[in-house]
């Protein structure tokens, strides 16, 4: 037989032979074929589970309670704030550990209000030792690179100036955390470690406009325990404010709007961005807290559809009005 | 017996090899997934992310300054060139599409859509004054693009500034645009001395880009300065002899020239409507906006006037039939009139333009403006050929 022909039966057996192989390799495919994707979470933190939690550092007894101070000077509102609410003591204890989640996001002088103001934290922290608590945390995950943030802001001195522990968010402090009824925080890593021990939570944050949800206060705030590209979730930026509303019960809410950001928010950039609003919100329910903030910058609830959302999920009223707040001037 | 076909079973032999290795490499690789990487989860993807089709990235190294920028002028380590009074208080940051939001957060939606591309940043410090200042350098495609970003951002009386084709100062910060680029500096504090040194880097890197000259935008030159402008330069007899109706108007029109802006997506909600200027007015003292938008020939700018009308009668604009917008008749030219939410808008077209007035307190001021631009447009319209 010549080399260049072969006849009908090895045409056939070479035949079979090759689809037998093709039919293996494709089939070898199809099984290793993982439409879904690794379980990237699942696999990142093999070891630990999403059981976690966190607690609802609400105090019942104090719910409900608002109080607004107009002024232009942080300390002196802050503290004529927290008295008209019962005063330090009912909220911070003797052996109490504190968590301040503040708003660093951006690398940023505090002059531009973009973050919390040190001056602020400073005050709070003080006030927190003075009724007795064993330690203060100061906790963020920020937008920028975190040492700068912490540093231009002027958190990391006030901070350490006041005592407290300024808390940076590495990624060995986030473990995967899955909210229940979420639709966005399923197995999301979310800072932990600083949560440690904690009884007391305070989140403060600056009245700031917000190019994507209409307004940045408290609610938003918890944004900052968020690791991860959680920048995805701006496509939906009312239902992650609402989950973040349901996964994060502080103590108190400090809402500063001594000087607010009215455009360009959220990093502003020019003082001529912001208004003397002079006023200062203090509160145990986030969502009335928010609501008396977004008048600060010429809103209603209705025009921040984050808030409505939060407040049909039970995480406060925005009717702030029916709570009586305390309203004074200093 | 030896083989009948050596040579290609050589061959085959070869390229299972070849496959075998494919596969115990793919076979090897993806177990090693680095769990650092976040993603999507699954639910996210199918919702369509626009983070879908790209995968994580670092967000600033100094080894990955975007050419966008560059400039064989720039200092060492630094952006743009520097003065002996200024050095670097941060490595060069780059940013892009996918990496913005990491910067400027939720204000990346106002860039993204707008044909941004790339983003340079780094801060500065004084060498001998304790305060320092943050340079973004925006590569937003287009000179349009540019003023786009750098309209709609912009902060009422501000002071101009005479370096760049549109630029202004600040206490704190100064904003420009140069070519496609969009530039902001903004300081720590309010400062002079800040401001000065934030001009004149701003100058560096201008003079460090030549080849970028100011670009004529056509359509912000059509916006008529209003009647109390040329008012200003007339005489009685002028104003009354120019008034059609031989009735003293008292209607008074005059624009914010400070308020042209360019929308280019999206334009007043309306997915169908982009690359449109808008310009501020006040008619007797009463804000007011009209706009104008160049298309691709008047068809299309008449389509796109009735469309416009029909997206705002869905939301619930009623039809004004009564609306007479003066020598529209005598042009040719088709006004559509509704109220909604208790404004006016009014639409027209106009040769290749698409235009009109909206957030009208009343009829008779929107029909004044309309007239006004719709004048204007003619005038263009007949000086082409």
């Amino acid at each position: 037989m010549d080399d260049k022909q072969i006849n009908r039966r090895e045409f056939l057996t070479r035949s079979i032979r090759t689809g037998i192989g093709v039919a293996a390799a494709g089939t070898a495919g199809y099984l290793f074929h993982d439409s879904k994707g690794p379980d990237l979470h699942a696999m990142a933190y093999e070891s630990e589970s999403t059981a976690w939690s966190l607690p609802d550092f609400s105090i019942r007894s104090a719910s409900g309670k608002i109080a607004v101070v107009h002024g232009d000077k942080r300390e002196s509102a802050l503290n004529a704030a927290l008295k008209a609410l019962g005063g330090i003591e009912t909220f911070i204890k003797k052996g109490d550990v504190v968590l301040i989640k503040v708003n660093a996001a951006f690398a940023a002088s505090p002059l531009l209000c973009a973050t919390t103001h040190p001056d602020l934290l400073a005050a709070m922290i003080k006030s927190c030792y003075q009724a007795g608590a064993a330690k203060v945390r100061v906790t963020d995950n920020p937008i920028n690179d975190p040492a700068s943030c912490f540093l231009l802001t002027g958190i990391e001195a006030a901070s350490k100036e006041s005592g407290a522990e300024l808390i940076m968010p590495r990624e060995e402090n986030f473990a995967p955390l899955t909210l229940e009824n979420a639709k966005l925080i399923i197995k999301w890593p979310v800072l932990k470690k600083p949560f440690e021990k904690v009884t007391k939570l305070i989140s403060m944050a600056p009245v700031k406009d917000h190019h994507r949800s209409g307004a940045s206060m408290t609610l938003k705030n918890g944004y900052g325990l968020l690791g991860g590209r959680r920048n995805i979730f701006h496509q939906d930026i009312n239902t992650i404010i609402t989950e973040l509303a349901m996964m994060v019960k502080p103590t108190l809410s400090i809402l500063d709007g001594i000087n607010t950001m009215m455009t360009n928010g959220p990093t502003g950039g020019s003082l001529s961005d912001l208004k003397a609003t002079h006023t200062l919100i203090a509160g145990t329910d986030p969502v009335a807290v928010d609501s008396y903030g977004a008048t600060l910058l010429g809103k209603s609830h209705r025009d921040l559809q984050y808030l409505v959302q939060a407040a049909a999920a039970g995480a406060g009223t925005f009717n702030y009005s029916s709570l009586k707040p305390a309203i004074l001037t200093i | 017996m030896s083989h009948p076909y050596p040579r290609s079973s050589a061959v085959g032999i070869a390229i299972l090899g070849i496959l075998v290795i494919i596969a115990v490499t793919i076979f090897n690789q993806q177990f090693k997934f680095n769990p650092a990487v976040r993603v999507l989860s699954e639910s996210t993807i199918n919702e369509g992310s626009m983070l879908q089709k790209n995968s994580d990235q670092k967000t600033e190294s100094s080894s990955e300054t975007s050419s966008s920028v560059e400039s064989k002028t720039a200092s060492p380590g630094a952006i743009v060139r520097l003065t002996d009074k200024l050095a670097p208080l941060s490595p060069p940051e780059h940013f892009d599409e996918v990496t913005l939001s990491d910067k400027i957060d939720g204000k990346a939606e106002l860039y993204l859509p707008s044909g941004f591309k790339s983003m340079e940043c780094q801060r500065f410090k004084s060498v001998n004054k304790d305060i320092w200042f943050e340079m973004f350098i925006y590569d937003m495609g287009l000179p349009e693009n540019a003023f786009s970003v750098f309209s709609r951002q912009r902060r009422d009386n501000v002071k101009s500034l005479d370096i760049a084709q549109y630029a202004y100062q600040t206490e704190n910060a100064i904003f420009l645009t140069h070519g496609h680029f969009y530039v902001e500096m903004i300081a720590s504090a309010p400062s002079s001395d800040a401001v000065m040194w934030m001009v004149d880097l701003a100058k560096a890197f201008i003079s460090d880009h030549p080849e970028l000259s100011p670009k004529k935008m056509d359509v912000p030159d059509l916006f008529p300065a209003g009647n109390e402008a040329a008012d200003s330069s007339q005489g009685t007899e002028e104003k009354e002899a120019g008034n059609s109706s031989g009735v003293a108007e008292t209607i008074k029109t005059a624009l914010d020239k400070e308020s042209i802006t360019l929308i280019t997506t999206d334009v007043f909600g309306f997915d169908k409507l982009d690359q449109v200027y808008t310009a501020g007015y006040k008619v007797n003292g009463a804000a007011i906006s009209a706009f104008i938008s160049k298309r691709g020939s008047h068809e299309e700018a008449e389509k796109l006037a009735s469309e416009y009308i029909g997206f705002l009668k869905q939301f619930g604009g009623s039809a004004i039939d009564t609306a007479k917008v003066d020598k529209a008749d005598d042009n040719g030219v088709k006004i559509h009139a509704v109220e909604i939410m208790d404004t006016v808008e009014i639409v027209f077209s106009v040769g290749q333009f698409l235009a009109g007035v909206r957030e009208g307190e009343d009829l008779r001021s929107a029909e004044i403006l309309a007239s006004e631009v719709m004048q204007s447009l003619l005038k263009e319209s007949s000086n082409k050929p």
